[in-house]
């Protein structure tokens, strides 16, 4: 990827162990005579191997935030780093390849291709990458051991729960071995049973090897989970707190909401 | 209300109301073209025979134009009482020579009478520049002729008569009706003597044209004149003439309407698809409007008023488009040598083309309407529409059912050597049977031939083959009908491509297997309908002068159009150096036939002798205008060749019964391999010098020249057969665009996780494809068993054809089949690349 950046002019450098780094990232949505400012100056680093929550209330610009960081969308002004490059002035192809190798995405809606198997599932980022599924097959198996899935490998995402395909979106995230994985609202469609299995598996993942995580939510437990949770609020950060302590999350969102 | 509903849909899916109503236009154009095309034809005729035959009440002539009639009649007739003027002729074609000396073509063609200058004109024609004609190389030509070839008055023209080349100065320029075009064919007459002379008719009269006196009984004219003249000789009026070619050009217009009907059927099919699609999508829509108290019916009408409103705005853009493919189609006739004259649209296909788009429209819309109103509230509420599962083995079975059905049908039509109301019907449901029995199985053959057919994309490119294969199984019954609709055009272009192939594959087998001359002389372009050019036998003398001839013989030629034999041609050979130029396959012994021939017998297609049960020793009687004379059959004949589809006798009996001298054909055979070369030279040097309308072809330019002229004939049934099958690729448009809406989710999820545009494209371009060689093989396979139907059944009946398959088709269908998926994928694949990726996995 290195010789691909664009390197924009600019006076900050990202510090060495910066898996994101974002300096005064603005976003404006011009819809007709109107113009929506979802983000107004983010400023946000997370260090390798965090697993950081985002909150917020509706409106306030976090799933904005995820799919800028994401490539899915271009920022109006500002700088975004994702792995040390900036992602900033890079042409669609080039979006596309760091998508498709340097960020997992897991979405809310569990977004499996409902004709291909739980393990092609897992394996298509790489399949995509035009590699061929005979080498592949080992290192989804791994990632499906991984996820609790490895009876489940020859099922179509019909045959299985919502939480299974969940699952199994994060497996397929993990496929190309991402430097940062998001996730906008992976439990919001799940009850708390499933949820919280989910939320282990993601923490066990993320322990275990080390990868950096976002995830958005509104859940004050799931995002206790996580080791910083920072809040969002019109377009703008809103101060942080550790993780672990739901009680006190839920203190710092009363405060926003009022 | 409900109209605004409907309006709001069509103006909301405008991509599909547009490919829609496309379809639509390209329907209605079709209909309004083939209408138009045949009311020309059938004008032009008219007219033609209206200013020809003027002022004449009744004509006298022999067989077929060519034939002649006794000279001595001349006076029998003209004693007739209520015959006020009689007025003898003949007529032939002659080519004229262009001046820049380029080959002469079909528009160079004179229809040339010869009259006594003295006599009374009886055609509808009036003299608008110089004078008559009175004697020596004189010629009067038709107005219109002598401006487009850019002939005036006092010029001297060069024509290529039976006797060679002549030259011939302008007297007289003629103009027969208003604006009247033969479709190219000149018009043109000259002294009777010197007609004699150029043409080879030393004796006889091609027609006697009859004026009657004013208050003569015309039936008992007729009635008087037909006991004077033998059998050969017909009396008839002009209409009768015109009636005989009417019917004929009645059949042409039957298969003409109905290979339109067959593309508006794909335009109905179109909107059907594309309509239970609309329903698929509002669904949830439609369950809305049920919840909110909305009847049935309402929801129904929506949909039919959808309809229609798409009907008449297709179809008042299809009269437009109409109007310019007529002219196209127009043009395609005159090619082939039918005259035609000014395009004539007529009154009615302003009406018939439109009731039938929107009736076409209305019979897709039907069956989408009455199930949008069959919706049940509660799918208001579900969020997954599931789609019935099929009846597989009752589709089965009702598919092959109608498959075998349909063959037959196919088969009896084309076994039958006349065609009655109900063969005809016959044929034409078993198309239609055939038809709708492959789309019955649609849902179950496609899915595994598009599995077949995705093996290569897959082993090229894994993951977007495999996908671009599971989307279009996934939705096995849009898939079949999809690629139903491209089936039936396909069908029916590989089915006209089988008869041609295998007339001509039949005819060059025989030609390697019979004919064994090395050089065939004969008229470089043929006149459609009408006396034949011919040469004179001296040509014949003058090739076999040539240093390297060996054996030159001559054959005269006339097709019957009365009395035994009728429908078929009467050939006239020299028995001497048969056995030299052809092989024939006798179903009897052959030995001693050409002994028999040279005296006084003829040989019989085995079709003809089997219609009319006549045996090997049998006597017929033939009737010409010259004479009548009774021959005994020493052969019957098998085959394909002109020879072995007529009847066959000596030169000598032919002229003494038919009463023409020149050639058709001068055949030639070389002294060795080596000397052909110069010698085709020499023969093409003294024809092109003396008799230009002709030239020499060797066996191989012969066949080549045969699929020249069949593929000419059938270029209006593909070009309306090309219609069809664009109407059939905006189903494959709508189909994809459908597919890219349906998928919109998993395609916004390949988008986030990497693919890039191009990849996302190439996998609706192979959808696309994958849909377009499904369907270019299903037509194939029912085109050639089509095809293969009819060979079986006109070989069972009239022997000497064999299938062969259309190669040549079959490569350009499978050509066209990828072009027309990339073609037809460019929009849906534009969408599905451009497509918006957050909002595409953002929402439910
Ligand atoms: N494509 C768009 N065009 C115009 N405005 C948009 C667009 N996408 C988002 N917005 C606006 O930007 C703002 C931030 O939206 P965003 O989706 O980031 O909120 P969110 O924090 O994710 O909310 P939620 O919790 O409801 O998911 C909102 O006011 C939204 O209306
Ligand atoms: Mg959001």
């Amino acid at each position: 990827m290195e010789q691909q950046v664009q390197k924009t002019a600019t006076a900050s450098q990202p510090p060495a162990d910066a898996a994101v780094y974002v300096r005064g990232l603005t976003k404006v949505y011009e819809s007709g005579p109107t113009s929506v400012e979802a983000l107004k100056g983010i400023n946000l680093t997370i260090k390798r191997g965090e697993f950081v929550a985002v909150m917020g209330p509706s409106g306030s610009g976090k799933s904005t935030l995820m799919h800028i960081l994401g490539a899915l969308e271009n920022a109006t002004s500002g700088e975004v780093w994702i792995g040390g490059q900036s992602i900033i002035g890079l042409d669609d192809k080039h979006l596309t390849l760091l998508r498709r190798d340097a960020i997992g995405f897991i979405f809310q809606f569990f977004n499996l291709l409902p004709t291909l198997t739980a393990e092609e599932n897992v394996m298509l980022p790489s399949l995509i990458a035009g590699e061929s599924a005979g080498k592949l097959r080992d290192h989804a198996h791994e990632l499906l051991d991984l996820v609790g899935l490895t009876e489940r490998r020859e099922h179509l995402p019909s045959q299985l729960s919502g939480g299974e395909q969940q699952r199994v979106s994060v497996a397929r995230s993990l496929m190309r071995d991402p430097d940062l994985l998001l996730a906008d609202e992976p439990t919001g469609n799940l009850d708390s049973k499933n949820a919280a299995a989910v939320l282990d598996m993601l923490r066990d993942v993320q322990a275990k090897s080390g990868h950096t995580i976002m995830m958005v939510t509104h859940d004050a437990t799931v995002a206790s989970r996580a080791s910083r949770v920072i809040f969002l609020r019109d377009g703008l950060i809103d101060g942080e707190v550790p993780g672990g302590d739901a009680n006190r999350i839920l203190e710092h969102l009363g405060a926003l909401e009022s | 209300m409900i109209r605004a509903l409907a309006w709001r849909s069509v103006t909301s899916r405008k991509l599909r109301a547009i490919l829609n109503g496309l379809g639509i236009v390209l329907g209605v154009a079709l209909i309004f073209s083939v209408l138009s095309l045949s009311r020309t034809i059938v004008t032009t005729f008219d007219e033609l025979f209206s200013s020809v035959y003027g002022q004449t009440d009744l004509i006298v002539s022999g067989a077929d134009y060519a034939g002649t009639v006794d000279e001595s009649l001349l006076e029998k007739v003209r004693a007739v009482d209520g015959v006020d003027i009689a007025v003898p002729s003949i007529s032939s074609i002659v080519t004229l020579i262009p001046k820049d000396g380029s080959k002469p073509g079909q528009d160079d063609q004179i229809n040339v009478t010869g009259v006594n200058p003295g006599d009374e004109d009886l055609s509808g024609s009036q003299s608008v520049a110089g004078r008559g004609i009175e004697k020596g190389h004189e010629i009067a030509l038709d107005e219109s002729f002598a401006e487009r070839k850019g002939i005036d008055v006092g010029d001297a023209i060069d024509v290529s008569a039976q006797t060679g080349l002549e030259t011939f100065k302008v007297v007289e320029l003629v103009r027969f009706g208003e604006g009247l075009d033969f479709g190219g064919q000149g018009f043109g007459a000259v002294p009777l003597d010197v007609a004699r002379k150029v043409f080879a008719q030393p004796t006889g009269y091609g027609e006697i044209d009859i004026a009657l006196k004013p208050g003569a009984n015309m039936t008992d004219v007729r009635n008087e004149l037909e006991g004077l003249v033998d059998e050969g000789t017909e009396v008839r009026t002009p209409s009768d003439i015109s009636d005989d070619i009417n019917s004929q050009i009645q059949g042409f217009n039957i298969i003409l309407y109905f290979f339109s009907a067959m593309s508006l059927f794909v335009g109905g099919f179109l909107i059907l698809n594309s309509f239970n699609m609309t329903v698929a999508q509002r669904m949830r829509e439609i369950g809305m409007l049920r919840t909110l108290g909305g009847s049935r019916r309402m929801i129904a009408r929506m949909f039919l008023l959808e309809a229609v409103l798409l009907g008449l705005i297709g179809s008042l853009l299809g009269i437009v488009l109409g109007l310019l493919l007529t002219k196209l189609m127009v043009s395609l006739v005159g090619n082939v040598g039918l005259p035609i004259g000014e395009v004539k649209y007529p009154p009615s296909a302003f009406i018939a083309a439109p009731v039938l788009g929107i009736a076409a429209t209305l019979f897709g819309a039907l069956r989408p309407a009455l199930r949008a109103g069959r919706v049940p509230p509660i799918e208001a509420v579900l969020s997954e529409h599931r789609a019935k599962p099929l009846k597989m083995t009752r589709r089965l079975i009702a598919g092959s059912v109608l498959v075998a059905l349909g063959l037959a049908g196919v088969f009896t039509l084309a076994s039958s050597t006349e065609a009655p109301t109900p063969v005809v019907m016959a044929g034409a449901f078993g198309v239609i049977f055939l038809f709708s029995g492959v789309i019955m199985l649609g849902p179950v053959v496609v899915p595994a031939l598009v599995r077949v057919l995705s093996w290569p994309l897959r082993k090229l490119t894994p993951i977007e083959g495999r996908l671009a294969a599971d989307s279009s199984r996934g939705n096995p019954v849009r898939t079949a009908s999809t690629a139903s609709g491209l089936m039936i055009g396909i069908a029916l272009v590989a089915a006209i491509g089988s008869l041609g192939s295998s007339f001509i594959g039949s005819v060059s087998d025989d030609l390697d297997r019979e004919l064994k001359t090395d050089f065939i002389v004969q008229p470089s372009v043929f006149g459609g309908g009408g006396p034949q050019a011919t040469i004179s036998p001296d040509a014949a003398d003058e090739i076999a002068a040539l240093p390297g001839a060996k054996t030159v013989s001559g054959t005269r030629g006339i097709f019957l159009s009365t009395g035994y034999g009728k429908n078929y041609f009467a050939m006239g050979l020299d028995p001497a150096t048969h056995a030299e130029f052809s092989s024939p396959d006798y179903v009897n012994d052959g030995a001693a036939v050409d002994d028999a021939l040279a005296t006084d017998s003829v040989t019989l297609p085995e079709a003809l002798a089997k219609a009319k049960d006549t045996k090997v020793g049998d006597t017929i009687e033939l009737k010409g205008p010259r004479s009548s004379k009774r021959l005994k059959v020493a052969a019957i004949q098998k085959g394909n060749s002109i020879e072995a589809q007529s009847i066959v006798m000596s030169n000598d009996n032919f002229f003494a019964i038919y009463g023409v001298e020149g050639y058709s054909q001068i055949l030639v055979i070389a002294e060795s391999e080596a000397a052909r070369p110069q010698l085709q030279k020499s023969i093409n040097t003294l024809v092109k010098r003396e008799y230009p309308a002709f030239e020499a072809l060797s066996n191989e330019q012969v066949k080549e020249q045969m699929k020249d002229q069949i593929n000419q004939v059938f270029a209006i049934f593909y070009v309306i057969m090309a219609v069809a099958i664009i109407v059939s690729l905006l189903g494959v448009v709508n189909t994809l665009l459908m597919n890219v809406l349906e998928r919109t989710r998993e395609i916004g999820v390949l988008r986030a996780i990497g693919s890039g545009r191009w990849q996302v494209r190439r996998i609706i371009i192979q959808e696309s494809l994958l849909l377009t060689s499904a369907g270019a093989v299903l037509g194939l396979i029912v085109g050639m068993a089509l095809g293969y139907a009819f060979v079986k059944g006109i070989d069972a009946s009239s022997g000497g054809v064999g299938f062969h398959p259309p190669v040549g088709v079959i490569f350009a269908v499978a050509l066209l089949a990828v072009i027309f998926g990339v073609i037809a994928a460019l929009l849906p694949a534009r969408r599905a690349a451009k497509m918006n990726v957050i909002e595409a996995v953002s929402y439910e």
